[in-house]
């Protein structure tokens, strides 16, 4: 069986130094990006604003009193997006197998690759070169066999470092790693971990994976997998976002009903649906992230399906319409949504563009009139909303909510 | 089980075979005697060296290579 290589590539400090990039004058300045006042949470804090001990989830207010020194500015999710685009552009060049965990953080699946660039940490080198040159950010890199390990490598890389560990060495590499920085378990479960005495990965040995699977479920197998430095999930390549099909809401304020979100959700895919729609273009998948009150965020990606008039389902392809991207979003939503946290802002997006067909068929059966039908009720709609903006243009009753 | 790290210096370099570089940092893993063709890092009367490991006698086993770190 061939061995795996996997790079997890890290930007330092993502978001302070994107800001940065925006205003040079930031440089070595302690930066905390925080959401709006009065209830803004810290999102991100640069490393100097950490060492006064500022941390992500706390209060704009306690941070304010803990780094007087600070400067506080507000989250640019539109230059974040565009600078994760530039690194993810940087990375494909390296693999078709490259998979985004966030804004500043991916995995590439480079097995086989070496091939063409060289051994990883030649590539490393590379990778770093390029996007330092083309975004001004400076990354960190882990390559080890398998995502998990890579993960807690390229942790020890920060900062701008690479760390190879080698095969057949997993488990002593992360045997040493406190839990509460171990990507599976976090700070919250850490405390139960301790309790069971266990400080460090290793420590998660001296019992049995069937003690742990008892007291954890499928979580604990998991992690006692992981401390054998075993990890077995695949680098997925999700597809693309294109950014100028990108929509947001910031809700004000925060919420936490299900059914208000699914009513913000219509009414992004609306306007995802509209702007689709002016550009002739079609989404062959559609991305979600739900952004939480405490600056955690979770996203998922899924398929548009274009629904058949009078039909509950429908085939999955490429759609504009509204009810396609709402269905899609509103799994993805059901899967994301997982935690009973007040939600700061819904962001839905659209992937895999294809311009839409101008030439209809020339012997129309049913399925193409209901096409036909729809694409003139939306023409109509979206010149109703752009006439009448805001909350006087029609609207569907789920988007009132 | 604990781990170190060891800048890599000119001697050391040669050693590995170009595996690692000067300036390059060795991960180490302390505390136990290498198996037969594992790298690591001995001491041979006053000097350091990298070897892979046959069980020879009259070294001091400093530690297994277990990866490497890199500044980029």
């Amino acid at each position: 069986m061939v061995e795996r290589e996997i790079l997890h590539v890290n930007t330092d400090d993502f978001y302070a130094s994107v800001l940065r990039l925006r205003d040079p004058a930031l440089r070595k300045r302690a930066v905390v990006v925080v959401g709006a006042a009065p209830r803004g949470m810290v999102f991100s804090a640069s490393y100097e604003a950490r060492e006064d001990g500022v941390t992500r989830g706390m209060t704009a207010s306690a941070a304010r009193r803990l780094s007087s020194r600070a400067t506080f500015l507000p989250p640019d999710w539109g230059l974040f997006r565009r600078a994760s685009s530039a690194i993810f552009g940087v990375l494909r060049r390296y693999s078709p197998v490259v998979e985004s965990a966030s804004l500043d953080e991916g995995y590439v699946d480079y097995t086989g690759c070496s091939r063409l660039f060289g051994p990883a940490l030649d590539a490393g080198r590379m990778i770093k070169d390029e996007i330092a040159r083309e975004t001004g950010l400076a990354v960190s890199l882990g390559v080890a066999s398998n995502k998990l390990v890579s993960h807690v490598a390229s942790r020890s890389a920060k900062c701008a470092n690479l760390v190879d560990v080698y095969a057949g060495y997993e488990r002593s590499f992360v045997a040493p790693v406190p839990v509460a920085r171990f990507p599976l378990v976090g700070e919250k479960r850490a405390p139960a971990l301790c309790e069971l005495g266990v400080a460090r990965v290793g420590d998660v040995l001296l019992f049995t994976e069937e003690i742990f699977a008892f007291c954890f479920g499928s979580w604990g197998r998991r992690l006692y997998r992981g401390a054998l430095g075993e990890d077995t999930a695949p680098v997925r390549t999700r597809p693309e976002i294109d950014e100028r099909f990108t929509v947001e809401e910031i809700l004000e304020p925060d919420r936490v009903e299900y059914r208000f979100l699914e009513g913000v959700l219509y009414r992004l895919a609306e306007r995802l649906g509209e702007k689709l729609r002016a550009e002739r273009s079609l989404a062959g998948a559609v991305g979600l992230e739900v952004r939480y009150a405490d600056g955690m965020a979770a996203k998922g990606m899924g398929r548009p399906g274009t629904q058949e008039a009078g039909s509950a389902g429908g085939a999955e392809a490429p759609a504009s319409d509204d009810f396609s991207i709402y269905e899609a979003a509103r799994e993805i939503f059901a899967r994301a949504y997982a935690r009973r946290v007040r939600v700061r802002s819904l962001v839905l997006s659209a992937g895999r563009i294809t311009p839409a067909p101008l030439q209809l068929e020339l012997f129309a059966g049913d399925r193409e009139a209901a096409v036909e039908r729809r694409g003139k009720l939306y023409a109509a709609l979206d010149r109703l909303r752009s006439a009448y903006p805001g909350r006087a243009a029609p609207a569907f009753g789920r988007a009132l909510a | 089980m604990a781990l170190t790290y060891r800048k890599v210096d000119l001697l050391l370099s040669s050693d590995a075979g170009g595996e690692v570089r000067e300036g390059d940092c060795l991960l180490l893993e302390m505390g136990r005697s290498p198996a037969a063709g594992e790298l690591a890092l001995v001491r041979r009367g006053r000097a350091e060296a990298l070897c892979r490991w046959d069980g020879e006698g009259g070294v001091e086993v400093l530690g297994v290579v277990i990866g490497v770190k890199r500044k980029l």
